[in-house]
């Protein structure tokens, strides 16, 4: 009884027969409505253009959908280009079928629309999440200890990334807090320094480590790898031992470093295998852990 | 129907034709193809193109906290769907359309959106080394613009298929490596400028310009320092033949000398372009410099076509 009251409320949607000509829709009308075609043919055209076809709409072939759900404008004049039949769903009619539809089917409605509108906005929007981390891959590029003024780096990078330029200048900011960026003033102008570009990698994989939760292997060491770290870097990186050398080598200065200790290192990146088992130590490595630790305060922003 | 936490809605990949509405609890989808999670709570739907299009699951949907469940079959939505006007089932399917159509456009435009940020990291690279290498290379461009693995390597192809570079294994070699910071200078121009770059030649310079070539190639003369000298005889014969009965006037090779790519014998200050081709005895040019400039007008133009 109660459905068949619901059926009663439905306003039911306009069929009409057109003839070739006949304009179906006009941008200047108020009224929104979806134009099903049921059969013939019908062509959308540039209002100011008539000449010009946007589109031509065969059998089945519907519009104005976005126009009345979304309030989205419809740009175009629609024409009849045959004699057609068609079905016009007015805001009134389709309010009525609407109100009728289960409430999930309507959410459905409503998520799909809302998808393609936050897909949509999404387009036109920067990409970019971690925007500290993003300047800092950017800053990473430039040459070191050169100045550079800060509206053209700005203005490149707003670019890049399409990030707006407040969200910028607050990350420049928060780089210069850090030390890991040098601003000063030539001619009045702005400038910005990168004083180590080795030292924005390590702020990046800082980040990219706090991000996933994890610990940051230079800051996690031990006590006795930070001696290790220490000895090292003050070593060429041309000494060449296989792993039970190293390991003697290590206990002479910890008799107590077991294998578990070796494995650990190598695992640290600080030994890198060369010919015939043998091991040389990582330079680069050795000098990215001493980096980071000596500017631990810097790349933690503790400063 | 109840899930405890820890437990799968589904996963992705699998063959699913219900939706779901969570009535209460959380759950969480995550996906293969991109690092966001999604986060369904109390009122959410979850698997609507499921439902609508049969396809299979693009996420991996796990419960979090414990919820409560309300599956919507198909047969339910086909049965409500019957009874409707056949108009409704069209406009679900127009709708269901225009999100793909998005979804696609925005993939698409952040693709082309990382070009010129691949571009700058190639450019920073080969500034520092002859060798580049590529998960150096698509680990920066992530951290900088936030694009997947797959569409780095899509940007790498497209440039590969232009000869710009070629991917081996883990490295990257590149014909011309100048040519990739060319590349970042005249997109970026076009873009803050809102004009054609001054690096970019008009037919006649470029054929000019492939007439110079020509006849230092013809002449197997070594270079001096990559600077080589032509004799404006040679360039009015060679362009006879290679620009099809052509002649080079003064007034053509006007744009190439204020451009500084090609240098008259007189003094800039002193020459009268209205003069005739022959009051100049030879020009002079940074060869590579300028087969630079043509292999860059011979990528520039078909660059936008890869992409899209």
């Amino acid at each position: 009884m109660k459905m068949e009251n619901s059926r009663q409320q439905i306003i039911p949607p306009n069929r009409i027969n057109v003839k070739a000509g006949f304009v179906v829709y006009t941008p200047d009308s108020d009224e929104r409505s979806i134009v099903i075609l049921n059969d013939g043919e019908l062509a959308a055209r540039n209002k100011d253009n008539p000449s010009e076809i946007v589109f031509t709409m065969r059998p089945g072939d519907l519009v104005g959908v976005a126009a009345l759900l979304e309030r989205e404008p419809f740009r175009h004049e629609l024409v009849a280009t045959k004699d057609s039949t068609i079905t016009i769903v007015n805001e009134e009619c389709m309010e009525s079928e609407l109100q009728r539809l289960p409430v999930w089917l309507l959410a459905v409605i409503k998520t799909l629309s809302a998808k393609t509108r936050k897909m949509k906005y999404a387009s036109r929007q920067s990409n970019v999440e971690s925007t500290l981390k993003s300047l800092a891959e950017y800053c990473s590029h430039k040459p070191p200890k050169t100045p550079l003024y800060l509206t053209e780096l700005i203005q490149e990078y707003s670019w890049l990334t399409r990030l707006p330029v407040e969200t910028i200048q607050e990350n420049f900011k928060s780089l210069v807090r850090r030390h890991l960026l040098q601003l000063t003033k030539i001619e009045e102008r702005a400038v910005c320094k990168i004083p180590d570009p080795a030292l924005l990698k390590i702020f990046i994989d800082y980040q990219t480590s706090q991000e996933r939760g994890e610990p940051f292997a230079p800051y996690k060491l031990t006590l006795y790898q930070k001696k290790v770290l220490a000895l090292l870097s003050t070593m060429s990186a041309n000494t060449k031992k296989d792993g039970p050398g190293w390991l003697n080598f290590i206990k002479q200065n910890d008799p107590k470093a077991g294998v578990s200790q070796w494995i650990c290192l190598v695992k640290l990146g600080w030994f890198k295998p060369v010919d015939n088992d043998n091991f040389v130590i990582c330079a680069d490595k050795v000098t990215y852990f001493l980096k980071a630790l000596r500017y631990e305060t810097n790349i933690r922003g503790v400063v | 129907m109840n899930l405890f936490e820890g437990q799968y809605l589904y996963k992705e990949g699998e063959s699913k034709d219900s939706l779901y509405i969570v009535k209460d609890g959380t759950l969480k989808g995550t996906s293969t193809h991109s690092s966001q999670e999604s986060i369904y709570g109390p009122g959410s739907l979850i698997g609507e193109f499921n439902l609508l299009e049969s396809t299979p699951c693009k996420e991996t949907v796990q419960v979090v906290e414990e919820a409560a469940i309300q599956e919507i079959p198909q047969e339910t939505f086909r049965a409500i769907l019957d009874e409707e006007p056949g108009w409704l089932s069209s406009i679900l399917t127009f709708l269901t359309g225009r999100f793909h159509i998005a979804e696609e456009t925005n993939q698409k435009n952040i693709r082309i959106r990382a070009l010129p940020a691949l571009l700058y990291i190639l450019k920073s690279h080969l500034e520092k080394s002859q060798k580049v290498f590529l998960p150096a290379i698509v680990k920066e461009v992530q951290v900088l613009v936030n694009v997947k693995k797959e569409d780095v390597l899509d940007l790498l192809n497209a440039l590969g298929s232009l000869d710009v570079l070629k991917v081996h294994g883990d490295e990257i070699f590149f014909d011309t490596p100048r040519v990739v910071g060319l590349l970042y200078e005249t997109i970026q121009y076009r873009a803050t400028k809102k004009k054609i770059s001054p690096n970019i030649l008009s037919m006649t310079e470029q054929m000019i310009l492939s007439t110079i070539m020509k006849v230092v190639r013809d002449n197997h003369e070594p270079l001096s320092n990559g600077i080589c000298i032509i004799s404006t005889k040679a360039i009015k014969t060679t362009a006879k033949k290679s620009m099809h009965g052509m002649t080079i006037t003064m007034l053509a090779m006007q744009p190439l000398i204020q451009r500084g790519l090609i240098k008259p014998s007189i003094p800039v200050e002193s020459y009268d372009p209205t003069q005739p081709l022959d009051a100049i005895g030879f020009f002079y040019c940074d060869f590579e410099k300028i087969m630079d400039m043509l292999e860059l007008n011979r990528i520039f133009p078909q660059l936008d076509k890869k992409l899209v």
